[in-house]
């Protein structure tokens, strides 16, 4: 530990070292009490042995502030598009329609291949060996709730969300950044086609209904895949007897709250990653740092609104 | 000329910065596009041109002024007839035109057709080949935009912008990064759309061209005026003031 704080105190020297001036003479006021704070965080004692430091509450209010405000700032969009959504429902629809159809092509039938290989390593993750275990506690009998609870209440939704996120949402927002970098946003308000109409409600009727689309299939796959691997485990357990208790340990309100689950995803991320590329104006250079924030940010939404959805099953 | 209502009007205008949109970048902006008019309007790079055509065709409002389309003050009707006002004025953004790069030459012409008019684009084909066999692009219907290069790109927003039959047509900077031996295609066919083109139903078109090289369009323009130092100047097009010796033009 000794020798780890030396290092980083020489390191913090060697910047100190780097703000002189070349007269020799020290910095300026705030760079040299910058500098000097980069010193007592760098060094590993001072850290360890003083009680937080006020800079680190600074810097995660600052962090949760301009989270708060993103939040807000998303919410207004969100709220926009879904009014552009309704009061245009019928307006365009031979151009409006095809773009629906294209979106839920690409953010649905398109990511069959990777759920598919997820529901298989899923199903051999969690309920082959799940299945495995409780078997062998003498345990059974809640291999449905745990299945319900474990897959098709939080797995199946959060990871679909995941992977259409990955896929889907990383390449909108960088479609939609450089198509506003490169003025297309501007042209489509030239010719009267409202931006929002043309690039974002698809999006959104798209990628809602892929979430709630590929989350059923996931689901339905990791059950089928987990019974394989645990059918080859040896485990005894009949495929009557499984589907049995699955079918039991669901409700009806599993059905509508994992749906209500895949819409809130699917709109979280298209209207995250739009806002995101579209919001305001940008360079080319910036696309690669918008997409990383959208990403970001569409994370820390679902996983808040995950939590909400928990308090729902908790109240059930 | 002038007993008609104003096309385009600008009245005591400041036009909006594009960087920032509460900062002036042309100030004081006085300016009426009447039927029959042919506008060149030249000023250095970063004088605000593009801004003054983006605020003349209803994108972006003054900052202070008046703005009216067709008599009517864009501010104060609502937003659908705003939106229909807007349609009858067509603009060519410079550099290529800002086409859609998933979309062909036919899709990007075809697409305002399809959604104003709610129709397919095999509907709006008769009208996509039309604007393609005038404005010389036939051949490339199904090509991709970015597969041309930039002169034919810069007559695909041309046609782009004339899918929806407007009444004026503003060209940003039209003949940037053009080959030469695009420039007289370009004068004649505006010519042509200012004397009422077959392609428009003989409709007279107002054209306005924003520039800074003003010399290829001397004979072809009848109206001319300059930004510069953020000011806005109308220019008489006689011989003695015109273009060619006028040194307020840049």
């Amino acid at each position: 530990m000794g020798a780890v704080a030396a290092t980083l105190r020489l390191v913090g020297d060697a910047i100190l070292f780097a703000g002189t001036n070349s007269d020799g003479r020290r910095p300026s006021h705030p760079f040299k009490s910058m500098l000097e704070g980069v010193r007592k965080v760098v060094n590993l004692d001072t850290v360890l042995d003083s009680p937080l430091p006020r800079s680190y509450t600074k810097f995660v209010g600052r962090w949760l502030l301009h989270l708060v405000e993103t939040v807000r700032q998303v919410g207004a969009f969100a709220l926009i598009s879904l009014g552009v959504m309704v009061t245009r429902w019928n307006r365009a629809k031979t151009v409006i329609h095809p773009l629906i159809a294209n979106q839920i092509a690409w953010s649905g039938i398109g990511q069959l291949p990777i759920v598919t290989f997820l529901a298989c390593a899923l199903g051999f993750a969690v309920i082959g060996q799940t299945v495995a275990l409780l078997n062998r506690v003498g345990a059974q009998d809640l291999i449905g709730t745990v299945m319900v609870t474990v897959v098709v209440r939080e797995l199946g939704p959060i990871i679909t969300a995941g992977v259409v996120l990955l896929r889907v949402g990383t390449a909108t927002v960088i479609e939609l950044g450089t198509a506003r970098a490169s003025g297309e946003v501007e042209a489509l308000e030239a010719l009267g086609i409202d931006p929002v109409h043309y690039l974002v409600v698809p999006r959104m009727i798209g990628m809602a209904t892929a979430v709630v689309c590929l989350s059923a299939y996931l689901i339905v796959g990791t059950l089928f895949s987990g019974y394989m691997f645990a059918f080859l485990q040896d485990v005894p357990l009949v495929p009557g007897e499984y589907f049995k208790q699955v079918v039991l340990a669901l409700r009806w309100e599993d059905f509508v709250l994992l749906t209500l689950k895949g819409v809130m995803f699917g709109l979280i991320i298209a209207t995250v990653t739009c806002f995101h590329g579209l919001a305001r104006p940008i360079q080319l250079t910036e696309v690669s740092v918008v997409a990383t924030r959208a990403l970001l940010t569409s994370l820390i939404l679902c996983v808040l609104v995950d939590a909400a959805f928990l308090l729902v099953y908790l109240l059930m | 000329m002038t007993a008609t209502a104003a096309r385009i009007e600008l009245r005591g205008a400041d036009i909006a910065s594009a960087e920032n949109l509460e900062k002036a970048v042309v100030v004081d902006v006085d300016w009426a596009v009447h039927i029959g008019e042919f506008w060149v309007i030249s000023g250095s790079t970063w004088s605000g041109k593009s801004r003054l055509l983006e605020t003349a065709a209803g994108l972006t409002p003054p900052l202070r002024g008046t703005h009216l389309l067709f008599g009517q003050p864009l501010a104060k009707v609502p937003a659908d007839i705003a939106a229909a006002l807007r349609r009858r004025v067509g603009l060519v953004f410079p550099d290529g035109g800002r086409l859609f790069p998933r979309l062909t030459v036919a899709q990007n012409i075809g697409l305002p057709i399809c959604y104003h008019r709610e129709c397919t684009l095999d509907d709006a084909a008769p009208r996509v080949e039309q604007l393609l066999a005038e404005t010389g692009l036939a051949a490339y219907a199904n090509w991709p935009p970015m597969g041309l290069n930039r002169s034919y790109r810069q007559r695909i927003a041309l046609a782009r912008a004339l899918a929806m039959e407007p009444e004026v047509l503003l060209l940003d900077n039209p003949f940037s990064g053009l080959d030469v031996g695009h420039f007289a295609w370009w004068l004649e066919f505006l010519g042509a759309l200012l004397s009422g083109h077959p392609l428009l139903g003989g409709t007279q078109v107002s054209v306005v061209v924003a520039t800074d090289d003003v010399r290829p369009w001397r004979s072809a323009a009848n109206r001319f005026a300059t930004i510069k130092d953020s000011r806005w100047a109308v220019l008489d097009a006689t011989s003695e003031t015109g273009p060619t010796s006028n040194p307020r033009f840049s």
